[in-house]
């Protein structure tokens, strides 16, 4: 049994008014220019009452639907920044969750991998500080739930990891954005922002 | 896209009415006398536009290219909206 009382959040009331602003304003240009440009055609004889009235009802009814284009897309231009900001925030909420996703999925494998054995870390902090490179980077700490502290930052690293692999091998930008980044069509420009943020932050980091 | 709207809007507005006086004009011969001295009208009031246009640009807070730009449109409309309306 369907619901009687659908109540939208704001945030989808301002998507359903600015479809329906697009649609209206679309309908009427295009009927506008359709009535003006075909009554010249199809009603010529200016002998006939009933061509001559219908004629003067196709170009009032042409500047009525001028005069509704201006109105709805001025109405589309007070939406549309709101929308985009709307969009914004639910994009940086999406990486959010995801990053936050990926933290705990990694943390759940580091803790599969240790139960087995129930090894203790290897402190670094004991090791030789005059160490050869070598053996320090045998000697990584193994993660645990207690000294694995992955930051925020975490999922942006493995992500530009993967970005600047990609970029080895020689794929190419615009594969990467719509493939890795998921943002293909009109979100590409997007995408294409998001990649240059990301490969500016490795450099910034040096990771 | 809503600017797209609003000019699309204004192009058919601007082209509806001129179409209006071009058809009554047209179809009524005791009018067209009018509809004459109306488009001679609109030539002086282009002339004098095009005579004093840095004035004209200056008092209506346009540069010159935005004002050039909008004479231009209005001399595709008054030729679209006027003419058209005369096809048999």
């Amino acid at each position: 049994m369907g619901t009687l009382i659908g109540i939208s959040s704001p945030q989808v009331q301002l998507r359903q008014n600015r479809s329906m602003l697009l649609m209206i304003a679309t309908a009427s240009s295009i009927s506008g220019l359709l009535l003006w440009s075909a009554s010249p055609f199809a009603l010529n004889n200016p002998k006939d009452k009933v061509q001559v009235v219908l004629r003067y009802l196709s170009l009032f009814g042409s500047l009525g639907c001028g005069v509704t284009a201006i109105v709805c897309g001025n109405q589309l231009q007070k939406i549309n920044p709101l929308v985009k900001a709307i969009e914004t925030a639910e994009r940086n909420d999406f990486l959010e969750q995801l990053a936050v996703s990926q933290f705990q999925q990694q943390q759940q494998w580091y803790q599969m991998a240790l139960a087995p054995t129930q090894r203790q870390p290897i402190d670094v902090a004991v090791q030789p500080q005059d160490s050869p490179q070598g053996s320090t980077t045998s000697a990584d700490p193994l993660p645990t739930s207690q000294n694995a502290e992955v930051t925020g930052s975490e999922h942006f690293r493995s992500l530009w990891k993967s970005v600047s692999l990609l970029k080895e091998q020689g794929i190419s930008d615009t594969k990467i954005i719509e493939e890795v980044l998921g943002m293909s069509g009109r979100k590409f420009s997007e995408g294409k922002q998001m990649l240059d943020a990301l490969l500016q932050l490795g450099q910034s980091e040096e990771w | 896209m809503g600017k797209f709207f609003v000019l699309t809007g204004c192009f058919l507005t601007g082209i509806s009415a001129v179409g209006l006086f071009s058809y009554t004009a047209y179809a009524f011969e005791s009018l067209r006398m009018y509809g004459f001295w109306l488009s001679v009208c609109a030539a002086l009031l282009l002339l004098a536009c095009a005579i004093a246009d840095d004035f004209i640009a200056e008092a209506l807070g346009l540069n010159y290219q935005q004002f050039i730009g909008w004479m231009v449109a209005t001399v595709a409309i008054l030729i679209l909206g006027g003419v058209t309306q005369w096809v048999r």
